[in-house]
This record gives structure tokens, C-alpha cells and sequence, in this order.
């Protein structure tokens, strides 16, 4: 039996009076592309957050890779070494350049194997803003896998993008799954991106 | 770890945007002013005590014998015997001290007659050098300053009044003997110039016949500045028919008040580098404010909180540590002009000198250095924990 890499057991979160969700059982295995779909505002972010352990829940215990959410340096140790994140509005440090953005968070080589590898070896000395979205999302994604990461969780990257650039990114999250045997996370609204999917969790 | 810090930090510190670049600056500028304001005040300070105490020791001598003894006609030459084989010492005169006063026409002043071997320019010791006129023993030499003042020049006659001189059944009357001016003496410093008549010791003994007079051996060392260590060493040899005194003793009131001057002076210019950190402080929380999400995308990728720390302290330390270099830099540009154009005017009949030298020693560098590199770190310390209190998902919620 393959083991669990993220467990969320009976976990809800409320802001004040806002409840976002309650109760929420999820277990990852290792190797899944697991897709997370519902609503705006049905807290897929929020899940995600939890599940990076970047966010705590209001209630119930989450494992990440076996080390429990309540144990914040582990957490941050397993965040610098094992997970990796990929965001909706790319956040790629502005003041850097398309090779600096991935270098900083890991080895010079491997990031530009990896900028070469996503089709971006003409950009690597441009600035972020210099850069279509397609082409940031690409850089952010080149950043989360620079550290070779055994947990990627994406928020919506491909929510600024048209389909066909949807498409494309997913298309390498597959492979990347695939081939590297990465547990993905994404929480996406687009129903068109199902078929990419292990397994789907629907929330709200 | 440390070395991506320094990196990051060196890029946010360049990267300005509008008002940043006026922070920046006018941070960068408070470091410049007031290290240079600092060196420079420093400077002078150290380079008037410099130039005093060159002039200190120039007129007057390093080490005073004052006999106390009974036995002068065998202690004496005994120590001056001792004095003579002393390789680290530069010249030493032994003369007698009368008190005494001098008149020309209506002007009278009490003066100190300081009664000396005239055979020989060398047994004037300190003084040999600073002599203008004849070493004649019929006559006197005053000083510039007494000179002057009694309208006396060469070849005129004064009046020396020794205060003990003739016996009388009304008890003792003072002696009078006209005598005329075969030189001055130009020590510089006032009070010898002023009040100091020197005489061969012949005709002096003579005149001050019934006047116990102050025995004194002056000595010129090749180092001044060895001269406490010196007296440590002299003071077995001449036992305690002799009170020792340096220069160092002898000025040691007025170089204790400029240097308590000196220190008040840092402290209160210590504040304008505060000032200037406050400022530091403010840039650096803009600056934390401008970049929090990268805050943010860094804590998300597990960074720690003290790299986070990191490249806002090492944010402060450079603007501190370029804008003292460029302190420096300018105080000794300043030092060089003010030095050449000799710019720092004073009176000279005050404080012996014309002009005040500047002269920046390596020691205040030192403490400047040390005091604008700790307020730094204090100013980065407040924005670089806010920077790392922020919570991550309200700055990337809210961005």
C-alpha cells in the first residue's frame, strides 16, 4: 500500500464568523496528481495553504509527510527541502531576472536545464514583467521544481491563462508526475482540466 | 546561505522606486555627515593637543629636580655626576631660583631670577637654544614678554631688587643693583616670557646674598614621552633629597579638561548618528513594506525567519558601512584643506599656536566605525522583525 504523503483529518477553518469548511478528511498518497475543484470561495486556497503547511486550521491535525502541522520548523524544513508551490499570480521577485528568480531557490545548473527544459533560455536574463503570463508561469514552475520537490501544490496556476496555455502547463504537470513520481496538488475551477487528474476532491 | 542574503540584499538596496531613492539618499547622507562631523570635530580636538603638547615640550623642559635637601654642595654634583652618563637624555641645566623684582622707570614687577652658569651657552640647558643677544655676565636677559612690557631693549638698564639684601639695625633692606639687558629669551610661554630674568650665578649669588633661593636640575629627554618612566627610574638614584615632576605631571589638569571636552563633544555628536539611524530605520521599514511579498514567496519556500532578518540587517549594514567609508573619506579631504589653507584661526598669545591643526587618528576611525556599525544593526533590528511577523497568506491575500 502506498503511503500517505498529506493527511487532513476532521480539520475545519473560520475566519471570526466565516466558516470556510469543517471536518474536511483528506489523505494524498505519494505519486497522485489530485486535482481540488469547487466554487470561488469554497476554500481550495485555503486547503492547499493548510496542506503546505503555510496556513493552520481552526481545528483537527494535518500530517504533512508524516511531521504534524503544530511542529512549525519541521514544517519549514520540510517546505525548503521536499514542497514546492506554484501560484495563480506567478509571484516571481521583480527585482530578479527569468534565471536569478529560479537560481535563488536552488542550483545554478539544474535551473537552467529546467529554464531550457520549459522552452525559456532566450528570456533568462529578462525581467519578470518582460515576460508573457504563459512564459511567467512557466519561470514560477521552473522555480518550484529547481529544489526537486516531492510535494508541488498549485493554486489555479493556469487561472490567468487562456486554454490552450492551460493546456500546455498541465500537460507538463502530467509528465512531471509521470516521470518524476512528484505528489501534485492543484486546485483548479476549470472544468476542461479534468481529464489530467489521478483523483478529484470537491469541496463546497 | 548568507552569501544569497547578501545578494538579495545588495539588489533590493539598488532598486530604487521614487520616494525610496530620496530615503535612501538622505539616510546615506545622515551616515556621511555626521561620521565626517564626528572625525573632524575629533580631529581638531586631537590635533590642537597634538600641536600643544609639541609646544609644551618645545618650551619647557620634561623633568624638574627640585632639591629639598641640607647638603647642596655634595647632592648636586653628585646627581648632575649621575645625570652626565645618561645616554636618554638630551641636554640638562642645574640653576638657582631667587624670587626677586624688577624696575624701570616707574614700572615695578615681581619676577623670578633664574641664576645660571653664563661660561657656557650649554649650561643653559632648555633655554640655550632660545636666547636672542650676549651671554654677558655683567648683565641680564629678560623675558620677550618682561621686555616688552618695561619698554626695555638692549643695552638699557634695569633695576634688580632682591627683597632680603642689606642688614640694618632696622632689620633687612632691600638691595638694588642697576644692571643692563644683554639679551632676551623667547620661551614662548607666557608665563616664563613674562616673569623670568636670567643671571650668571656669580653675580646673582651676590645680589640675593641673605635670599635662600630654589635649587632646580632641568632636564630634556631624547623621548619626551618616556619621561614618567624616566622619573620611575631616576627616582632610587636621587633619593628623596629631590622632588621629581614631568611635563607630563605639570599639564596634566589642562590636558584632562580637553580631553573630558573631547569626550562630551563625541557624545553629543554620537546623537546626530542616531538621528541618521532613525532614518535608516524608516528606509528599511519602506522597504520591507515594498517588498513583503517576496517576504512572503520566500517564507513559502521554507526559508527561515534569520534569512528573512538577514537581508534587511545586511540592507542597513551597507548603507551604514558605504556611508561611513564615504565620511571618511570626506573628513580627510576636509582635514587636507583646513590643514593647508590653514584654515582654523585662533590667538596666539592664548593657546601658543596660530592656527589649529586637524589631525584624524586611527583610534577615532576606530570608535566611529564600531558606533555606526552597532546603531545600524539597532536601526535594521525593528523592520527586520516586522518583516518576518508578517503572516503569509493575509500579504499573499492581499497582494
Amino acid at each position: 500500500m502506498t503511503e500517505s504523503v498529506v493527511e487532513l483529518k476532521n480539520v475545519s477553518k473560520r475566519y471570526k464568523d466565516t466558516v470556510v469548511f469543517e471536518n474536511l478528511n483528506i489523505s494524498v498518497k505519494k505519486g497522485e496528481f489530485v486535482g481540488i475543484m469547487g466554487p470561488s470561495g469554497c476554500g481550495k486556497s485555503t486547503t492547499l495553504h493548510i496542506i503546505g503547511g503555510i496556513d493552520n486550521p481552526t481545528e483537527g491535525e494535518v500530517y504533512i509527510m508524516g511531521v504534524k502541522h503544530t511542529d512549525e520548523k519541521k514544517i519549514a524544513k520540510l517546505r525548503r527541502k521536499y514542497i514546492s508551490f506554484i501560484f495563480q499570480f506567478y509571484y516571481l521577485l521583480e527585482d530578479f531576472n527569468v534565471l536569478e528568480n529560479v537560481a535563488l531557490f536552488g542550483d545554478m545548473k539544474k535551473s537552467l536545464e529546467l529554464l531550457k527544459f520549459l522552452r525559456l533560455e532566450h528570456r533568462l536574463h529578462h525581467k519578470p514583467y518582460e515576460l508573457s503570463g504563459g512564459e511567467q508561469q512557466r519561470v514560477a514552475i521552473a522555480r518550484a521544481l529547481v529544489r526537486e520537490p516531492q510535494i508541488l501544490i498549485a493554486d489555479e496556476p493556469t487561472g490567468n491563462l487562456d486554454y490552450k496555455e492551460s493546456k500546455k502547463i498541465f500537460s507538463l504537470l502530467k509528465s512531471l508526475n509521470k516521470e518524476s513520481n512528484i505528489t501534485i496538488i492543484v486546485a483548479t475551477h476549470n472544468e476542461e482540466l479534468k481529464p489530467f487528474f489521478d483523483r478529484i476532491i470537491y469541496l463546497g | 546561505m548568507k552569501f544569497r542574503a547578501f545578494k538579495i540584499a545588495i539588489r533590493y538596496l539598488l532598486s530604487f522606486k521614487g520616494s525610496t531613492f530620496i530615503i535612501s539618499f538622505i539616510s546615506f547622507l545622515g551616515i556621511v555627515i555626521s561620521t565626517a562631523g564626528i572625525l573632524l570635530t575629533n580631529g581638531v580636538f586631537e590635533g590642537f593637543q597634538d600641536n600643544l603638547r609639541i609646544k609644551l615640550l618645545g618650551s619647557m623642559p620634561n623633568i624638574i629636580l627640585t632639591y629639598i635637601g641640607d647638603n647642596s654642595k655634595t647632592d648636586i654634583p653628585k646627581v648632575l655626576k649621575l645625570l652626565e652618563k645618561n645616554n636618554d637624555i638630551k641636554l640638562f641645566s642645574y640653576f638657582k631660583i631667587y624670587h626677586g623684582a624688577i624696575q624701570r622707570g616707574s614700572y615695578i614687577s615681581a619676577v623670578n631670577i633664574d641664576a645660571m652658569d653664563f661660561n657656557n651657552k650649554k649650561n643653559l640647558g632648555f633655554f640655550s637654544d632660545k636666547i636672542k643677544g650676549t651671554l654677558d655676565k655683567k648683565g641680564v636677559i629678560l623675558g620677550s614678554d618682561l621686555a616688552a612690557m618695561l619698554g626695555a631693549s638692549l643695552g638699557d638698564y634695569v633695576s634688580i631688587i632682591s627683597p632680603v639684601g642689606i642688614q640694618t639695625p632696622f632689620g633687612y633692606m632691600p638691595k638694588v643693583q642697576n644692571l643692563p639687558v644683554v639679551g632676551t629669551l623667547h620661551s614662548g610661554i607666557f608665563d616664563i616670557d613674562y616673569s623670568t630674568v636670567l643671571m650668571d650665578n656669580d653675580l646673582a649669588d651676590k645680589l640675593f646674598v641673605n635670599n635662600p633661593p630654589t635649587r632646580v636640575v632641568e632636564i630634556n629627554l631624547k623621548n619626551p614621552f618616556e619621561a614618567s618612566a624616566f622619573a620611575k627610574s631616576l627616582k632610587p638614584m636621587v633619593g628623596d633629597k629631590f622632588v621629581i615632576t614631568t611635563w607630563i605631571d605639570m599639564n596634566k589638569p589642562l590636558f584632562e579638561a580637553l580631553q573630558t571636552e573631547e569626550r562630551g563633544i563625541f557624545f553629543v555628536l554620537t546623537l546626530m548618528i542616531v538621528v541618521a539611524s532613525f532614518n535608516i530605520t524608516s528606509l528599511l521599514f519602506i522597504k520591507v513594506k515594498e517588498k513583503l511579498r517576496d517576504i512572503a514567496i520566500f517564507r513559502v519556500y521554507g526559508e527561515p525567519k534569520s534569512f528573512i532578518m538577514a537581508i534587511v540587517l545586511i540592507q542597513g549594514f551597507l548603507l551604514s558601512f558605504i556611508g561611513f567609508l564615504v565620511g571618511v573619506a570626506l573628513s580627510f579631504a576636509l582635514e587636507f584643506f583646513i590643514n593647508k589653507f590653514k584654515l582654523i584661526h585662533v590667538q596666539k598669545s592664548i593657546y601658543l599656536m596660530s592656527y589649529v591643526p586637524v589631525s584624524i587618528s586611527f583610534k577615532d576611525i576606530l570608535e566611529v566605525f564600531l558606533l555606526v556599525m552597532f546603531l545600524s544593526m539597532l536601526a535594521g533590528f525593528i523592520p527586520s522583525f516586522y518583516a518576518v511577523r508578517e503572516n503569509i497568506v493575509r500579504i499573499l491575500r492581499n497582494d
